[in-house]
């Protein structure tokens, strides 16, 4: 049957054609929302990568490119604490900073952000992506070598104990920015095995913000400021991470309590 | 690179701009109601931003749209009618996917057919909007709805039949529609 026979309807029924067009007419079809549609687009791609690691994926805000990811896999590495951002950075060389560390009954833990800058062209985007490769480190959405130009791309490990575990991950545009009140961030149970126990918080902020407040389902707070020089990785801090357009922040909920909510407060 | 994503951000907003008042319209036959169309629309759109890359390039970047936004439909009204279940509420249900042999009061304006949209089975209604409104052929309607063309063929029999019971419907066609 062709598709011009399938299509002609019984004529008796081009009454009821008319009569639907008549009704459509009813609608106020108004101004297309872009705008909120691309940020509704945006929530919808950072919760559909959230989903593997992140149990619960929160934006407040509405100025930042919004992606993050999470993968299993990945090993550990030598943490360091990096607070300054490089001028222009070798893009082939990764920048690994530690943004929390502590022990969880007896277990260490600690958070790592690694930072790869932006390659300017497309021979440094490919020695990028052959260096990430060696780490096992795949950055997301980006099918060629030269997607990666001009963005900086994050990859947030989990480390508990002898484990660690990729929880995020992105491509951003090296101009990105957080403004105001804006924060991402993602919350997960710190140990791996554990799918219930919701009590860390992983997050990007303004680099204006200077305090997130962690709220717990106790309904107790964890206020979490900004680090000072010399602030050891134990203490939960707002961080200035090199190569990252955002500062980042980790927050732990005390045993026995779980992730609720989280805001830039000042 | 970043001319592609500027570029492939514009087709985008094209789109959108391109796009609103037709898929408004549809899913205004679809839901019944104005806001209710514009969240379904609105987050079609979502959806279709997050496939854009690939949508965008495609050949008929039109029948994704579709089977996104029907797909949406169905999933609001399965949801809803979960919630009437759990609730007990029988009133709900029976409005909601009654096989419906009432007949509605007056039928002298464009309403009343709305009204007999809104009480035919989801899958009828969008098997009408689709065939009738879209004007699509039994096979994109069946590709849409993720159905066969058989299922196209029995739902849309039926939704007519029911709108045809309409008191007044015959009025309505003679006088060319709505006065």
């Amino acid at each position: 049957m062709s598709a011009d026979r399938e299509k002609s309807h019984d004529m008796s029924d081009s009454d009821i054609a008319l009569l639907l067009a008549d009704a459509a007419d009813e609608v106020e079809i108004g101004i297309a929302p872009y705008e909120s549609v691309l940020r509704g687009g945006r929530r919808r791609r950072a919760r559909r990568w959230a989903v593997a690691a992140a149990t619960a994926l929160v934006l407040a805000g509405s100025s930042a490119t919004l992606a993050v990811a999470g993968l299993p896999g990945g090993d550990g590495g030598q943490a360091a604490t990096r607070p300054s951002v490089a001028a222009d950075a070798d893009p082939s060389r990764v920048v690994r900073t530690t943004l929390a560390s502590g022990t969880d009954q007896g277990t260490r833990w600690r958070v790592l952000i690694d930072v790869w800058p932006a390659p300017r062209d497309e021979r440094q985007a490919e020695s990028q992506r052959s260096a990430m490769a060696k780490r096992g480190e795949t950055p997301p959405d980006a099918h060629r070598a030269s997607d990666l130009i001009g963005k900086v791309t994050y990859f947030v490990y989990r480390g508990y104990g002898a484990r660690t575990t990729k929880v995020m991950e992105n491509t951003v545009p090296e101009s990105d920015a957080m403004t105001g009140t804006d924060l991402m961030s993602g919350s997960l149970p710190l140990q791996p095995d554990d799918k219930a126990d919701v009590r860390l918080v992983i997050g990007y902020v303004a680099r204006t913000a200077q305090r997130v407040n962690c709220v717990w389902t106790n309904e107790t707070a964890t206020v979490v400021g900004r680090a000072r020089t010399g602030t050891g990785t134990d203490v939960q801090a707002i961080r200035r991470v090199e190569g990252s357009p955002y500062d980042w922040f980790v927050c732990l909920a005390p045993k026995g309590t779980q992730y609720k909510s989280a805001e830039v407060v000042e | 690179m970043g001319d592609r994503k500027q570029a492939r951000d514009e087709e985008f907003q094209s789109f959108v701009i391109g796009r609103w008042p037709r898929l408004m319209r549809t899913a205004f036959l679809l839901t019944g109601e104005q806001h209710a169309a514009e969240d379904l629309v609105q987050s079609t759109l979502e959806q279709v931003y997050v496939a854009w890359r690939r949508v965008g390039s495609a050949d008929d970047p039109e029948a994704y749209v579709r089977r996104v936004m029907i797909n949406a439909h169905a999933r609001r009204h399965r949801r809803r009618l979960r919630e009437f279940l759990a609730r007990g509420d029988d009133s709900g249900l029976v409005r909601e996917v009654a096989d419906t042999g009432d007949r509605i009061a007056q039928a002298d304006d464009r309403s009343a057919l709305m009204t007999a949209l809104a009480q035919l089975p989801p899958r009828q209604r969008e098997a009408v909007v689709l065939r009738y409104w879209e004007d699509l052929t039994e096979t994109q309607t069946a590709e849409a709805m993720g159905c066969s063309v058989g299922s196209v063929k029995s739902n849309a029999a039926k939704g007519i039949a029911k709108l045809r019971a309409i008191p007044g419907l015959a009025d309505m066609v003679t006088q060319g529609g709505r006065k």
